[in-house]
Order: structure tokens, then sequence, then C-alpha cells
């Protein structure tokens, strides 16, 4: 087996699974007792796979195939209920861009809460920064508090954020469609230089397109299950014949 | 699992095992900040919180602070790195525990890693077998193939793939169901409906694609005989085009779903006929023969 890069993403027999109750009384009843009626939902199911540093992957399924319950687990939001995660690294991610700032606080005192959450010291962000806040196109909104912004606009901010901080993994999902036309051009550069620098790449997409143009290898993943890894191009076509 | 040490040994191999991951994780990550370190950490290592568990570390002077906003480890650090921990740790089997691994590793100190990590798994592997975890069967066959690969034995690796792969195709999850059906307990059409698509882990095809050169019809034939399972899907001869197919890159999804579909239709006829012969018979209970006959 060679070893080029380190793996900085592994999934061992990752399985997660959701307890569906009916009304809050049987949620309540879960919390107080063991055997509840409760339906089990497997949202990933025995998934395995390694990526490495610097790998551009594509990640595609249909809408409920588990894609964003796998990058929430990435991202440590979620916890896989059996089997093994591990991550290496400072993951910046765009699952909900908009999401996650404190409503009253400015623009700029988010940047701050939201780096420091993902452990950048204060200096490093004094350095950050003026790109941060160039690239969002806010001008002086900056300074207003989050809950004036339009949704486009905290999509901008949030992007600008993540794409901004040098992540050592940047996790993708749907988010390029954020803002306008020119934003949405000026993301894909970015991205693109985000590549360059060697950062490993994880996209969530439903367009094949979109995803051969950033990404070298593609995970086809089908109701929990991976059921393709390799080339994206190979993955691209095995992804389309399933909606045939 | 681990039955043999106590307590108090069980407590410092563990703080030994995430002593030694952990300086060596640090060591190879100098620029990383405490708080960017896996999270993974806390159920796998027991380490709580990794800020603290560094601090503990530094006021040791097993590790200490860098000027790249990090921690790297101290000469007396790098001592506490057992390497063989840290393979252990690499080859992230989530059914071994460590404690397992180290009484294992005992018993077996001249020879390698591999040697003690055979064991551990041909152990939990008969043990699975045994309790019906049958996803884990073909998880733990994956692994004894990647720890085969390891030491090069490549036949045995070929085997064990090969083997991850029958065990996945062999529709054993679908037994209970099958039996409930004859018992009446299930309808037919919920058995038939409940069957879903199969497909071929990419770990275990990568693998497959590795050794293709070693496989042939009677090496399936091989792995099929020396593992009995009381249904299977799949004849050694479909199995091997499957793998063939596979590897090949000729593998079409739809074709082999409708193969599968069919097989366990004529499975569950099989079913019903070894039922309804054994309900003929008093006294005497039939268990269906897997479609072989």
């Amino acid at each position: 087996m060679t070893e080029e890069h380190e793996v900085v993403i592994q999934f061992r027999n990752v399985t997660k699974t959701f307890d569906l109750f009916k009304n809050d009384k049987q949620r309540l009843k879960s919390l107080l007792f063991r055997n509840t009626n409760a339906r089990k939902k497997v949202a990933i199911d025995n998934l395995s796979f390694d990526i490495r540093q610097g790998e551009a992957v594509a990640i595609l399924g249909k809408n409920g195939a588990g894609k964003s319950t796998m990058l929430k687990m990435i991202s440590g939001v979620t916890f896989p209920t059996v089997g093994s995660v591990r991550v290496t690294g400072r993951v910046s991610a765009l699952l909900e861009v908009s999401g996650g700032f404190d409503p009253e606080l400015s623009g700029r005192e988010n940047i701050y809460f939201r780096g420091e959450l993902l452990g950048i010291s204060r200096d490093e962000l004094k350095e950050m920064e003026p790109d941060i806040v160039a690239f969002s196109e806010l001008g002086s909104y900056i300074d207003m508090p989050i809950r004036t912004y339009s949704s486009g606009m905290k999509s901008k901010l949030g992007f600008s954020i993540n794409a901004n901080i040098r992540p050592d993994i940047i996790i993708v999902d749907e988010a390029l469609s954020v803002g306008d036309k020119d934003f949405r051009a000026k993301c894909r550069r970015r991205i693109t230089e985000i590549l360059n620098s060697g950062v490993t790449f994880l996209f969530v997409t439903h367009s094949t397109a979109e995803a051969k143009n950033f990404c070298k290898r593609g995970l086809v993943i089908r109701e929990g299950k991976l059921v393709f890894d390799g080339d994206i191009k190979d993955a691209a076509a095995f992804y389309e014949k399933m909606h045939v | 699992m681990s039955t043999f040490i106590n307590g108090s040994k069980k407590k410092r191999c563990r703080d030994a095992y995430s002593r030694s991951v952990f300086i060596d994780f640090v060591e190879r990550h100098q620029h990383l900040a405490a708080v960017n370190y896996p999270d993974s950490f806390e159920t796998e290592l027991d380490i709580v919180n990794n800020v603290t568990f560094a601090k503990g570390l530094a006021r040791r002077r097993l590790i200490q602070r860098n000027e790249l906003g990090g921690y790297s480890a101290t000469r007396e650090g790098r001592k506490q790195i057992d390497p063989e921990y840290v393979a252990f740790y690499r080859f992230c089997s989530p059914y071994v525990d460590v404690c397992d691994f180290e009484q294992e590793r005992e018993q077996h100190r001249e020879e390698s890693f591999c040697a003690a990590m055979w064991s551990v798994l041909l152990r939990e592997l008969h043990r699975r077998m045994q309790k019906g975890d049958f996803p884990a069967v073909c998880n733990l066959h994956r692994d004894i193939a990647r720890l085969y690969e390891l030491e090069q034995c490549n036949e045995q690796a070929a085997y064990h793939f090969v083997a991850a792969l029958y065990i996945h195709y062999s529709g054993l999850p679908y037994y209970k169901d099958l039996l409930l059906m004859l018992r009446g307990a299930k309808k037919e059409s919920t058995v038939r409906d409940s069957f879903g698509a199969i497909y071929a882990p990419p770990m275990i095809v990568d693998g497959l694609k590795r050794h293709m050169d070693r496989i042939t019809l009677d090496f399936v034939r091989e792995v099929f005989h020396r593992n009995p399972l009381v249904i299977n899907l799949c004849s050694p001869e479909m199995l091997f085009e499957l793998i063939q197919a596979l590897c090949g890159g000729t593998y079409d999804d739809k074709v082999w779903q409708g193969k599968l579909r069919a097989a366990f239709g004529a499975l569950m006829e099989n079913a019903k006929k070894t039922g309804a012969a054994a309900k003929a018979v008093p006294g005497r209970r039939k268990e269906p023969d897997g479609g072989k006959s």
C-alpha cells in the first residue's frame, strides 16, 4: 500500500442510526426506559474509506442518501453510532453557510467569533480580517448586526470566512450557489486557489459537471451505503446511470 | 471482551496507549493547535479534552510548545512512543480493543505486530460469526486481508478479500426473515419486498483489484468450501463472474441487481419447498439449504 500523503479523513465501518419518534411522549419515554418502540432510520450504513491530504473528492448521491450526515460527522457536528471517524486538521465546513452566526453581533465580530471557535488565534484573525471583509463585498454593512442582513449577505459572509481562514480540510455542501452570479464566479475562483494550495477538499453536489471541474475522485452514496469510489469521471457515469 | 487483565493493568495499558498515540500525533502535526486535534481521541483514546491533556503532558515535560503555535515532543516524550501502539491505532479496526491486543502481544513477544493482530482479529471473527453479526464478519475479513497485505502475504490477502465479498453477497441478513416466513410469522410478499440492493464495498473491490491475478474459479470454490453458510445468493461461478465484472470495469449495476433479486426469488422458492417437506415429516425440522440444490 502506498503512503504518499497522510490520511486526513478516515471512516471505518461507520454506521449512523437515528431514532424516529412518533411524538414527544415517546421521546421522553426513550430517555427513561431502554425498550421503546422508536423506529430506527439508518442514515449511514457501514461506510469505510480514506481521504488523503490534498485530495479533491466529490460526494454524489440523491437527496436522503446520507451525504449531509457524513459531512456532519466529518465536521464534528454529529457522531457515529458504530465505527470510527478520524479527522486530522482544521476543518472549515460550508454546510449551512448562513448558519452559526450570532445575530446580535456585527459581521466583523462574527468573523472573530467563528475564527476563535476554529482555534485560530486573535493575531491570526486580525491578519485575515481585511481579506475576509473585502471578499464578502459587504462594505459598511460589516459593522451592522447580523440580524439586519439578508440571507444572501449572510451566505456571502459565511463563505468568505470559511474560504479565507486557511483550513486543512474544506467541506462545501452545495454552497457554491450563494449570492449573485459574479459572487458565485468569485467563489469558484477562490475554491480553485484553495485546491492549488494543497488543501483537502470535499464537495457535495448533484451537478456532475461541477464535480468534474473541481475534483479528481468521486464517492457515490446510495441509501447510506458507499456504492462507488474511484475516478471522478467513472463516479459521475455511475451516478448518472443510477438515475436512468 | 478483554478478560485477562485486571483493572489496574488495563488502566496502565490504556494510559500508555493514549500517551503513545497522542505524542506521536503531536510530533507529526507540530503546526496544529491543540484545539484542532481530532475529536475522535475522546472516544478512541479516552481523552476527555485534548487541550487539557496536552497541557498535562507539557507539565510532565513530554511535549513542549513550539514556535509554530503547536506542540512538539521532547526527547523524554519520544521515548514514550510505542511504535506498535501507533501501528495499532493507524490500523483502525473498531472491533479490537487495545487491551486484547496487549494480551496477544505479551504472548507473541518475539513476533511482529501483525502476528498479534491476526490472533485478535481471527478470534473476533469467530466470535462475530457465532453471534450472527455478518457485516462485522465481512469487515473483519477485509481487515485481516489488509494485515496480510502489510506483511506481503498476497495469497492470504486475496483469500480474505474474496471471503469478505462472499459474506457480503451471501444474503445472510435475510435468513431470519426466511425462517419467519416458513413459520408463517411473516408474509411471503413482505420478505420479498424487504430484499434491497447489494453493493460491493469499494474498499473490498480495491483489494480484489490488487490481487486479481491470483483469483481463479478454483480459488473462489475454495473460499466457499472453507466457509460453509446456511444460505447463499451466489454460486462460486456467479461470485467469480461478479469479481471479474467489478475488477474488469464491466460491472453493470442494473444487471447485477436483477441477478441478485432473481437469486433471492429462487432462494425463497427453495425455502418454501424445504419447509413444506419438513412439515410433511412429523418431528423433523429442516432449514433451507440456501438454493444450493
